[in-house]
């Protein structure tokens, strides 16, 4: 990297934790350190808000994701501004009014001890999870594009943000959000703007849509509904806007943001920000790595992006067939570049019958080049069986390092590290506050000093930033980063989500049913988890079970099958839903069933 | 719905005048953006 990259870079990150250790030097009581001063104004609050929801995974995965499926994916945020809407009108009169420090101390309010400490801990788990997840996926990512060794790449991650988070609590945490969403958003804007100067000049801006649009990658809306296609208009916007409800409503990452405001009227302000800018923002990340896919129809791009495990696979003996295959795939990109170019001739023609031959064509060279990444994937797999063949997280790091110029590719670095260290100081900063006030000082430890609790805090927040660096030291690469951090949020939102809507809606139930319904709702969100990946092994075990049994055992295993399939082809996001629910439906039975007992 | 759940009447918001007028702006907006998205779709397809 240039020393001007490494200038940039650095000084944004030295000023980003100099600025937020500065600006909380005088933070000296409990109150200060977990809930701020109470004085953010809302477009403080929204970026905040937007910076903790943006992790480095969005920055670095979401292109990527553009890239190989389109822009569909925008879908999935279209539940967002109608939640921001209902929780503005719901949750945050209700929160201000009880003047809490966590959404679960509510809870307590209106159920019991018992809801409010099973869904602090429901959200300890998954948050704490997922905060590994937020310091590992965009290391593993920097560390293989860069060369820079993974641990290190992870400390440094890590180090800092637990260093400002530790030091100021949450203000730090929103005050330094709002510098790294200025640069983030700025970065982003210029980053676009160079993708289309580099666009060839004769194809420009308009030729790159026609393109990107013959090639279905600017399909947004999908009105087809079906249960195992994770991004259509329905599923973003019903199962979306429990997800996001959930989310915002009932994660103290988001919650502790919001109530930081100098008023209700600031909080809700900051919320309705993000509900109308997170879609035209996502959108514009989305389109980055379209107009990177239409850069890589005149630009050959490498067969494989994550440099390490070409090195890997250019270092063993399998080189040869490795070259070999690279000569192939450079070869169809050479007529694919052709066949792009009369497809976007017959385009400006208005020749039909040339317009549907050429697309075809580039649909077969894309199919050519598709199966020639195969057989390099298979390779890299057979160097090492535990390599990670999927590289959609590799696409954009790997575009702005070939073809940023100098200057960008450190301020596009400083905005993964800001994403990264603006989500991570949010949930480190909850993780803590949600372990003090609900746990440690609810129920184990009542009634000491506030400087107890303020030395608390700060050890909570060390020992969850350590937890997150454990974390992200043993974990795994999932499939695809930005869904991994879906799928355990879904896993567990659905029944925060359900507890927080029997709190709100359903007057009648009490803390007894909804605690046992929460924890029967959750075993099952599991289970039908664990059915998604295990579809064949499961069924194998019930078709065993009903070879030679009785006619009747035999028929529920058939039905039981038949179950599994359906289950197993459940897309994670409905898990929101069907958690809630599930929790809404025990509760209310678990309650009737109560009532009639002690007539 | 709890009982006490009223929102403090002396919060207005700084736009629109009243809460649910702006509540519906951001919703009548983003039908606007998802119509526009439906619209880019159906253009470029």
């Amino acid at each position: 990297m240039h020393p001007l990259d490494w200038t940039i870079l650095l000084l944004t990150l030295f000023s980003i934790v100099a600025y937020g250790v500065w600006k909380t030097r005088h933070i000296n009581t409990t109150q200060g350190y977990l809930q701020g001063d109470r004085d953010l104004p809302w477009w403080t609050i929204g970026l905040s808000v937007m910076a903790t929801q943006a992790s480095a995974i969005t920055f670095l995965s979401t292109p990527g994701q553009a890239y190989n499926d389109g822009m569909r994916f925008l879908q999935f945020y279209f539940g967002l501004p109608i939640a921001m809407v209902v929780l503005c009108a719901f949750a945050l009169p209700l929160y201000y009014k009880l003047n809490v420090y966590t959404a679960y101390e509510f809870l307590e309010r209106r159920f019991d001890l018992r809801a409010r400490s099973l869904t602090a801990i429901l959200f300890l788990i998954q948050r704490g999870l997922a905060a590994g997840l937020t310091i590992y996926a965009p290391s593993i990512v920097l560390s293989e594009i860069m060369g820079w060794s993974l641990d290190i790449t992870i400390l440094l991650m890590g180090i800092f943000v637990i260093f400002y988070t530790v030091s100021g609590g949450t203000k730090a945490v929103s005050v330094t959000q709002l510098h790294q969403m200025t640069i983030i958003l700025i970065g982003m804007a210029v980053a676009v703007l160079i993708i289309i100067f580099r666009i060839p000049k004769d194809i420009g801006f308009n030729g790159a849509m026609d393109i990107a649009g013959q090639l279905g990658k600017l399909k947004v809306v999908d009105t087809e509904f079906s249960w195992s296609n994770r991004y259509n208009i329905w599923s973003g916007l019903i199962a979306g806007t429990f997800l996001f409800l959930s989310y915002f409503g009932a994660d103290q990452s988001q919650v502790q943001r919001y109530l930081s405001g100098k008023s209700l009227a600031q909080s809700r302000m900051g919320l309705l920000f993000n509900g109308i800018f997170k879609v035209p923002m996502q959108f514009m990340i989305l389109f980055a790595g379209i107009l990177v896919f239409v850069f890589y129809q005149f630009n050959q791009p490498p067969v494989h992006f994550n440099k390490a495990n070409v090195l890997q696979l250019e270092q063993s003996s399998y080189n040869g067939q490795y070259q070999q295959l690279t000569t192939q795939y450079d070869s169809v990109f050479q007529l694919k570049q052709t066949a792009v170019r009369n497809m976007l001739t017959a385009e400006r023609s208005n020749d039909d019958v040339l317009l549907d031959t050429s697309r075809a064509q580039v649909k077969r060279l894309q199919q050519s080049a598709a199966g020639i990444q195969a057989k390099v994937d298979a390779l890299i797999l057979k160097v090492d069986e535990k390599a990670v063949v999927e590289d959609t997280d590799y696409v954009f790091l790997s575009f702005i390092m070939g073809y940023m110029p100098i200057g960008m590719i450190g301020l596009l670095l400083a905005i993964i590290f800001s994403a990264a260290w603006s989500s991570t100081a949010s949930e480190l900063s909850a993780l803590a506050t949600t372990t003090v006030v609900d746990i440690y000082r609810r129920s184990l430890n009542k009634n000491k000093s506030d400087r107890h609790y303020l030395i608390t805090s700060r050890l909570f927040t060390v020992m969850w930033g350590a937890l997150a660096l454990f974390f992200a030291y043993t974990a795994s690469l999932f499939e695809n980063l930005i869904q991994a951090v879906n799928i355990i949020g879904s896993l567990f939102y659905g029944t925060i989500l359900g507890i927080f809507f029997v709190a709100f809606f359903m007057k009648k139930i009490g803390g007894r049913a909804v605690f046992y319904a929460a924890l029967i709702a959750e075993a099952i969100v599991l289970l039908m988890f664990y059915l998604s990946g295990n579809v064949a092994k499961v069924n194998d075990i019930l078709a065993d079970w009903a070879t030679g049994a009785p006619e009747f055992i035999a028929s529920i295993c058939t039905a039981a099958i038949r179950a599994v399939e359906v289950i197993g082809n459940v897309s994670y996001l409905w898990y929101n839903i069907f958690g809630c629910l599930l929790v809404m439906g025990i509760a209310w039975v678990l309650e009737k069933v109560r009532a009639e007992s002690r007539k | 719905m709890l009982e006490n759940h009223t929102p403090d009447e002396d919060d207005k918001p700084p736009i629109a005048g009243s809460w649910n007028r702006l509540y519906a702006f951001v919703l009548l907006l983003h039908v606007v953006i998802i119509a526009a998205l439906y619209l880019f779709t159906y253009v470029h397809s």
